[in-house]
């Protein structure tokens, strides 16, 4: 797999862009050129590459003067963290009731068909507000949130898959000889399913970013702390004279987003046999 | 950290007598042009707001935008002048006080509703106390001074209440006058709907969700208002509604964002109109903490916060700085002396050293989302200034509706951001919203109580004034409040029309509004 | 068929159940509307007495069971702010969602299936990576900063089309085109993976081996296999359209159920939320239903229970 992936460039720049951002994320302050609060109002809605003094605007700076790179980069932080953790949340919520309800179904199955429904037949904003009411703003409400909302997907995929999976022959077979469901499940079901679990993920991590970016947009989003989304947002009003302020990082979330599903992609077709590209 | 900037591509709308007797009107210093009165032609005005009117009954509610609308339609006794500083009468002529619990109002005469009602003694008297017990927020007070109205003759009424009250013409302005005949054929649902009364405008149409649309009535007894047809849109997106100004799909914006300015400046075909607000913002203390407790504390929250910066950088300039008082200086009552207390994070330092400050442990400033312009970004910024003198602050901000929950419930404590407002321009409220019998008062002053509670029954004007300087005097010497600004609100309209008011009570003031010549 | 009905007008009561409580829980946890009533200098008692009026004091439980009452004569009282009946406000406004969550599942469909099944066809060509780009947009921007981009170019710039509400043909295509764009994108990326796992399949390369020209592999054999999961996402995209519409609605102007959803929400308006909560749950029920029999004609193999 490792020489598959220095054979192909395209690969290899998604992956380096994805590593930048995840560097981001960790040390931003070690790329930032600036603090990415410090507002200077001599210096505000400089385009991208303006020069002022000795310094470079990269990608030009907001309404109070503020430096986008580098609050481009300090937003990195903020998305990588609600997509990482609502991937990992959503995704292991979704795979468990997805897989207990596929393998089990009976009552267990119609019980999480019927809060899959009920999930999906209700407004998200009633749900984005009353988490925040109760549980009070913040990132760590915003990722329950969105997480609460996406789950979904995993199970409704993960289900089905279980299903063909489960009445195959080889595991019909392991059954007779007496394996026990967790080690069906873990030995012979779970294996099988991860392909079109990287598909999810890949679909599920842009529509995470996208989705605390229409949080901010509704006044919900993640205060203080500025995410691409929230950059975004609250560049909006600006898009008609200043256009970089939400178009960088929305650039920033779109080549995010290709990366990734650049790399799905391609390890599907790596994973998937059928897909072996001769 | 952040730098002075002057504003200056910046029309203002100031009022009050503060400033001086002659006002500069910015849209209205032409004569309106009567354009298309030769009945050839239409002419429409349309005006984009970020709410739709939940209801046309405006004695259900106070919400400005729906006032905007309905007011064309339905009128008052009486109307504030924010020009003069004055009552003018609308559908009264005169009115005067006989005694400290009674009124006495002489109606317009010859005046009808657009049903062919005709105004009278009797009408009046239903509408009050049919607002009496409407959901208007005026109308619970009213109710307990038992607020009685007594005809008579025709056109004359007599307002009574039980105990001497000072605002009963100022909360005229807020109660409008519906028709008894036409109430009592429909019923208040379908009033709500499609209410009828005395006003310069009639209900054509109105598309839920997407516009109210009013016509000139051929019977309107006063001057002015020359559209024949307005329109009023929801466009509830603040950068939509500068596209639509932009298309001329509107004429006319409210509630304009700080960021939208730059736009609308720079197109030269648009004017963008900030107004001082009747809104002022704070951060209330809550008096009784212990940490709190030191009035020397206070004070040096006080000067620790550079409330210029704040309002030149992150308002852009719109907005003013309070001079150590909640109190406007278009409002009544706003008193003279007082000076903001002066940024000097040294001073702030050496007080909060000399109180025994405790720096180690962190306090929680309760904070709006989108409440109030750039509230988010103010809170964090007043928290970065107390930083600087060693208090450690941490910012929550809440929705609007936990906000508002908490508050009445008293757990926004030890400090919250809060903007206090009043419709009519008086200081009462803004002064009487800091004493202890009120649900938001933190400042527990018994000396500040008790001046308020005389004021509250004082119906002579200068003593009552006399009262709120003594009582804004104590309210600065003891720092019950971190004094900030008042903000403006920001309006924007095209040059096909001329003449608009935009009003410090969220009012859009159509009676000089006319086409452009 | 007829105890496929049974079943599921069945589940529909339980969803529908479940829909209404947990609504009604998650409102009540917010607040209540009288707090946003109330003026900010309103006393103790002031609050208290509104709280009683409108029956926010009662017990929580006694106010779902009176609820409950209402939703079984089809009562679900009136606006708390408005005092109109809530589900006609919720109606009034249900047509205008409905034609733009219409119009932009139509404008989705229309181009996503030509797309996706040239892509696939052709993998790796012009087609392809043009398909790309264009689902990666429609993939990675959210659709309040795409809204507002059409608004600056389609209707500030070139003035081709209103920027606000609802009218005729020209009012819609902005608003539609913004929100279908993600379902847009998700779709014509599933055609496009659907068909290449099917035209890699046994059976069509044994309907190739027999001669078959290429059209008829790709129409009767690979895009009939390849629609099953496909219906099934359009069905859960009518979720994400109703819902995303909240957005869009508010970007337009467009005066859908979404503005009164947003705003009813935000002045805890509860009877219409709880109305217009039990309108999109009847709708998603609705369309599923269809989207199920769909599936079942498709693909023969699955049986209607």
């Amino acid at each position: 797999m490792a020489r598959q992936l220095v054979a192909s460039p395209v690969m290899l720049c998604s992956v380096a862009f994805l590593l930048i951002v995840v560097a981001f994320a960790i040390a931003p302050g070690f790329f930032a050129p600036h603090d990415p609060e410090a507002q200077s109002l001599t210096r505000r809605l400089l385009p991208p590459l303006a020069n002022v003094g000795d310094t470079t605007y990269w990608l030009g700076t907001d309404s109070l003067g503020r430096d986008m790179l580098s609050r481009v980069i300090f937003g990195a932080r903020i998305s990588v963290i609600v997509a990482l953790a609502g991937v990992v949340l959503s995704g292991a919520v979704g795979v468990v009731i997805g897989v207990v309800s596929g393998y089990y179904g009976g009552l267990i199955d119609d019980f999480f068909g019927w809060l899959v429904n009920v999930q999906l037949s209700f407004p998200f904003l009633l749900l984005a507000v009353a988490v925040a009411a109760v549980l009070g703003p913040g990132l760590r409400n915003i990722i329950i949130v969105l997480a609460v909302t996406t789950w979904v997907s995993y199970s409704r995929v993960m289900r089905g898959q279980v299903l063909t999976i489960r009445d195959s022959e080889y595991v019909q077979a392991a059954r007779v000889i007496g394996a026990s469901d967790r080690r069906l499940l873990a030995k012979h079901v779970l294996p099988n399913t991860y392909i079109p679990l990287i598909v999810i993920v890949t679909f599920e991590v842009a529509r995470l970013i996208i989705a605390e970016a229409s949080l901010s947009f509704l006044g919900l989003g993640t205060a203080g702390l500025a995410s691409w989304g929230t950059l975004m947002a609250d560049g909006r009003a600006h898009l008609a004279t200043s256009w970089w302020i939400a178009t960088m990082p929305g650039i920033a979330i779109m080549i995010t987003v290709l990366a990734i599903n650049l790399i799905g992609d391609w390890l599907r077709d790596v994973l998937d046999p059928r897909f072996q590209r001769r | 950290m952040l730098e002075q900037q002057n504003v200056n591509r910046r029309q203002l709308l100031v009022y009050g007598a503060a400033v001086g007797a002659a006002l500069p009107m910015v849209l209205s210093t032409s004569a309106p042009a009567f354009a298309a009165q030769d009945g050839s032609e239409t002419s429409v005005i349309t005006v984009g707001q970020g709410v739709e009117p939940e209801t046309l009954d405006i004695q259900q509610t106070d919400v400005g935008s729906t006032r905007n609308v309905a007011g064309l339609i339905l009128q008052p006794l009486v109307s504030w002048n924010y020009n003069t500083g004055e009552l003018e009468g609308v559908l009264a002529e005169r009115w005067s006080s006989v005694d400290d619990l009674t009124w006495e109002v002489n109606l317009r005469p010859g005046v009808q509703y657009t049903n062919g009602e005709p105004l009278n003694a009797e009408g009046v008297k239903f509408a009050i106390e049919r607002f009496l017990t409407a959901t208007h927020p005026f109308a619970s007070r009213l109710a307990k001074l038992e607020l009685t109205v007594t005809p008579v003759d025709e056109t004359t009424v007599q307002l009574t209440t039980n105990a001497p009250y000072p605002f009963v013409m100022l909360d005229a302005t807020r109660i409008p006058i519906v028709p008894p005949g036409y109430l009592g054929e429909v019923g208040d649902s379908e009033f709500a709907l499609n209410p009828v009364g005395t006003g310069p405008y009639t209900l054509r149409e109105w598309i839920a969700g997407d516009r109210v649309v009013l016509e000139k009535s051929e019977s309107y007894w006063g001057e002015g208002y020359a559209f024949d047809e307005v329109v009023y849109r929801v466009v509830p997106e603040a950068a939509s509604r500068t596209a639509a100004l932009q298309t001329g799909e509107v004429d006319a914006i409210s509630s304009v964002s700080l960021l939208d300015f730059e736009t609308i400046d720079g197109d030269p075909n648009l004017d963008a109109i900030a107004v001082v607000s009747n809104r002022s913002m704070f951060i209330r203390f809550d008096c009784e903490d212990p940490r709190l407790s030191d009035v020397r504390v206070r004070q040096a929250f006080n000067h620790a916060v550079d409330k210029d910066l704040l309002v030149s950088a992150l308002l852009l300039g719109n907005g003013e700085v309070l001079d150590g008082q909640p109190i406007g200086r278009q409002i009544v009552g706003h008193n003279d002396e007082l000076e903001a207390y002066p940024y000097d994070p040294d001073l702030a330092r050496q007080l909060l050293e000399e109180a025994g400050f405790d720096f180690d442990e962190p306090l929680t400033m309760f904070g709006t989302v989108g409440r109030y312009t750039a509230d988010q970004d103010i809170t964090q910024a007043v928290a970065g200034m107390l930083g600087e003198v060693g208090v450690q602050i941490e910012v929550q901000p809440l929705e609007w509706g936990v906000w508002l929950t908490r508050y009445r419930d008293g757990t926004l404590t030890p400090l919250t951001f809060v903007g206090i407002h009043t419709s009519v321009p008086d200081a009462f409220t803004l002064l009487d919203t800091h004493s202890s019998a009120s649900i938001g008062g933190k400042f527990k002053n018994p000396d500040f109580d008790a001046i308020m509670n005389e004021a509250a029954s004082t119906i002579e004007p200068d003593a009552r004034i006399e009262l709120y300087n003594q009582a804004s005097q104590l309210l600065r010497d003891e720092a019950g409040l971190l004094f900030l600004y008042q903000q403006y609100d920001i309006y924007a309209a095209n040059h096909e029309v001329e003449g608009i008011d935009f009003r410090p009570d969220d009012a859009i003031d159509l009676v000089q509004a006319a086409p452009a010549s | 068929m007829q105890a496929f009905i049974i079943r599921r007008l069945i589940q529909a009561v339980f969803v529908l159940l479940g829909a209404s409580i947990v609504s009604f829980a998650l409102l009540h946890l917010a607040g209540n509307p009288v707090d946003l009533i109330l003026p900010m200098d309103a006393t103790a008692e002031e609050r208290d007495a509104m709280m009683h009026q409108l029956g926010y004091d009662r017990p929580l439980i006694q106010q779902y069971a009176d609820y409950m009452r209402g939703l079984v004569r089809g009562d679900f009282g009136e606006s708390v702010r408005s005092r109109q009946p809530a589900m006609q406000l919720v109606l009034e406004r249900l047509p205008a969602t409905l034609e733009l969550a219409a119009v932009a599942m139509a404008i989705s469909i229309v181009f996503a299936f030509p797309a996706g099944i040239a892509a696939a066809i052709w993998r790796g060509s012009i087609v392809d990576r043009g398909l790309m780009v264009l689902t990666l947009i429609g993939q990675s921007v959210p659709v309040f900063f795409l809204g507002l981009v059409f608004i600056l170019v389609f209707g500030v710039r070139l003035r081709w089309f209103p920027v606000a509400g609802r009218g005729g043909l020209e009012h819609l295509i902005l608003p539609a085109l913004s929100l279908g764009m993600y379902s847009m994108a998700r779709t014509a990326r599933l055609v496009r993976s659907g068909m290449l796992e099917v035209l890699h399949s046994d059976y069509i390369t044994t309907a190739r081996a027999k001669g078959l020209s290429e059209q008829l592999v790709v129409v009767r054999h690979a895009l009939k296999n390849a629609l099953v999961p496909i219906i099934t996402i359009l069905g859960l995209d009518i979720a994400t359209l109703l819902g995303g519409a909240i957005i869009t609605e508010t970007i337009f102007s467009w005066p859908g159920l979404g503005q009164l959803i947003i705003y009813s929400v935000s002045t805890r308006d509860f009877p219409i939320v709880q109305a217009a909560v039990f309108v999109i749950a009847c709708t998603y029920i609705f369309v599923n239903f269809f989207v199920d029999i769909l599936y079942a004609i498709v693909n023969p193999r699955v049986r209607l229970m």
